[in-house]
């Protein structure tokens, strides 16, 4: 106590603008202390790769000692572009890229939408669907990767022999003929759980007046769902959107591991080149990069799926005002 | 009035009926991997499929545990090492830094958070492959320290978790332990962390999680001297005569998943919470 009255006077007594200086001094002292550890892991994880990645771009760089880089201008964007006019894997590999994320951000939205707007109600056992349905995103990469190629396996796989049950004599051959499908049903199942959840918590900040409203006035629960729910969740839908393009455009060791092609054996092998139908971009980039020893082309690869990416964000968010609901409603606290 | 509780009843029993059966297709391949791991592997590779094993094959468990070739006990030391070299300076530094942002007042506060904000669209695959080139030139390839340095960097999403979960805190806490002299770090130390216990679990097994479920950055930083479960386990394990054995392959990922799934199961309201408060999925 004593010390106390005692450290109140002593501030008192110093010039009022050097106390208040000293103290500002030393709070951004502390906070940038504390704030060091995160600032040195974006200097070297982030910025200085980033920056060593694009220099790398302009070189002809292949893994090997430094000695020998030569900086070759745009040469390597120039490649790249040049692929993208003739038809070139790295155009096809891209191509593909964005029909996958287009497709799986559509299926995974609808199919999480859904899940969320059955269980945000008081189903009986809501509490253990959602764990059920959450059971996926627990699982580590490798093992789901086994499970599904055991289940979608041509010869003994169980989904064939489901469908041998209604049509005999089915054996399709999901993992090669089938590989883009059998990448989007893999992405689906495994990407529910954590969608489901956001959306649940989504629909439970809906008011139900709105909801009631609409259904006293006789709409089914079907319009309810695209008419009130949908719109109200747009800023969510949004959100989870731009990720689900930044992740599935950057797609990578899912199609090597769950669909490798010829002379990928039992194993999964990180430079194992998956069948045609999802040979991905970054999956391009990495061949270029490691198998074909390229970094500087692969880099210029990369750098361009970088851009691509900030403009496709940039294009969601510009083009949100038009599909997505914004709440203006004065009355209403924030957290109600 | 009858009918409307009718079609009510109808509606949500329709419901049910409908969650039901896609939970069940959900649950399928999980329920699809215990079951394969008990088999023989004549039952495994049989068509017709064979649902059920004759007699379940605990053996392909004690086979997984004790075949030298295989060295679960090894590579699950690995994986322990590696995730708990990630995971435990990771919560701590993300905590520390959330602190930060929720309670320290500075100049440059601001901008600092945006930066963090903006790290967060910044995809991995464009600082992954530098990071490779650089450490293959310096020699952290194949060194187990690079977790321990990528956990010290900390996280902008559990950052901004922590950022959250401290705004919420009464400032009188600060403000009476500053007048006894406290610093802010010992503020921190004394007052928050040991009041955090929720998110520090949940960034815990994110972070822990990431690292134990993740094959790609392994194998691309360790060669087979410091092989870890996802390497072990992305290889299928093979009989004496060389041949793959799968159901034994299955039973070393029933127990290499198995400690993911209780501690999700053990903590799944808190879980709910951080996938909530920073938008990550686990």
């Amino acid at each position: 106590m004593l010390r106390n009255q005692v450290g109140v006077l002593s501030t008192r007594n110093q010039p009022q603008f050097l106390g208040m200086g000293s103290r500002l001094w030393r709070k951004m002292g502390w906070f940038y202390l504390f704030l060091a550890p995160w600032i040195m892991g974006f200097l070297f994880f982030v910025l200085v790769p980033m920056v060593i990645g694009f220099l790398m771009s302009f070189t002809n760089f292949n893994g090997g000692n430094f000695n020998s880089i030569r900086f070759v201008g745009l040469d390597n964007y120039a490649e790249a572009f040049g692929e993208f006019f003739s038809n070139g894997d790295a155009w096809l590999a891209l191509q593909r890229t964005l029909s996958f994320t287009i497709t799986s951000v559509l299926v995974n939205t609808i199919i999480a939408l859904s899940i969320a707007s059955l269980l945000s109600g008081n189903m009986r056992g809501r509490t253990i669907f959602r764990t059920l349905f959450y059971l996926p995103a627990m699982l580590p990469l490798v093992a789901s990767i086994w499970v599904f190629r055991s289940l979608l396996d041509n010869n003994v796989g169980a989904l064939n022999a489901i469908l041998d049950l209604i049509f005999p004599g089915t054996h399709v051959p999901w993992l090669t003929q089938q590989a883009a499908l059998s990448l989007i049903i893999f992405t689906a199942w495994g990407g529910l759980g954590g969608a489901m959840i956001i959306y649940i918590a989504g629909i439970q900040g809906i008011p139900t007046e709105l909801r009631d409203a609409a259904t006293v006035d006789g709409a089914s629960s079907f319009q309810v769902f695209l008419n009130i729910t949908v719109p109200l969740l747009s800023p969510l839908i949004m959100y989870q959107t731009v990720l689900g393009v930044i992740g599935g455009v950057q797609v990578l060791v899912t199609p090597i591991l769950l669909t490798p092609g010829a002379g990928g054996g039992g194993g999964m092998s990180i430079s194992t080149i998956p069948v045609r139908a999802n040979y991905m971009f970054m999956v391009h980039i990495y061949q270029e990069s490691f198998n074909r020893l390229r970094f500087g082309y692969g880099s210029a690869l990369l750098w361009i799926l970088f851009a691509l990416i900030l403009i496709l964000t940039l294009f969601l968010v510009r083009t949100s005002r038009q599909w997505v609901y914004y709440e203006v409603d004065p009355d209403r606290k924030p957290g109600e | 009035m009858n009918t409307d509780k009718f079609r009510r009843t109808l509606g949500s029993n329709l419901a049910f009926i409908i969650t039901a059966i896609v939970a069940i297709i959900w649950v399928f391949p999980v329920v699809w991997l215990i079951i394969s791991s008990l088999k023989l592997e004549t039952e495994l590779t049989r068509w017709p499929v064979v649902w059920f094993p004759e007699t379940p094959q605990w053996g392909n468990y004690t086979q997984v545990l004790t075949d030298p070739r295989v060295g679960i006990i090894n590579a699950t030391i690995n994986s322990l090492a590696l995730s708990l070299m990630f995971a435990i300076p990771n919560v701590l530094v993300s905590a520390l830094g959330g602190y930060a942002f929720a309670r320290i007042k500075v100049p440059g506060r601001n901008l600092f958070l945006s930066l963090l904000l903006a790290t967060m669209l910044i995809p991995y695959s464009v600082t992954i492959i530098p990071q490779f080139v650089v450490y293959a030139q310096i020699g952290l390839i194949n060194n187990r320290l690079l977790w321990l340095l990528w956990g010290l960097g900390g996280s902008a999403y559990m950052i901004i978790l922590f950022r959250q979960f401290y705004s919420s805190f009464p400032k009188e806490l600060d403000e009476a332990a500053e007048i006894d002299g406290a610093n802010p770090f010992a503020i921190f130390v004394r007052i928050y962390l040991p009041n955090s216990a929720a998110p520090l679990a949940v960034t815990f097994l994110f972070s822990f999680s990431g690292v134990w479920g993740d094959w790609f950055g392994q194998s691309l930083f360790l060669t087979s001297r410091n092989e870890t479960l996802a390497m072990a386990l992305a290889t299928a394990f093979t009989n004496p005569m060389g041949r793959p054995v799968l159901t034994q392959t299955f039973a070393g990922i029933v127990l290499y998943a198995l400690p993911l799934v209780v501690l999700y199961l053990l903590m799944q309201r808190q879980i709910v919470q951080g996938i909530l408060t920073t938008g990550l999925k686990g």
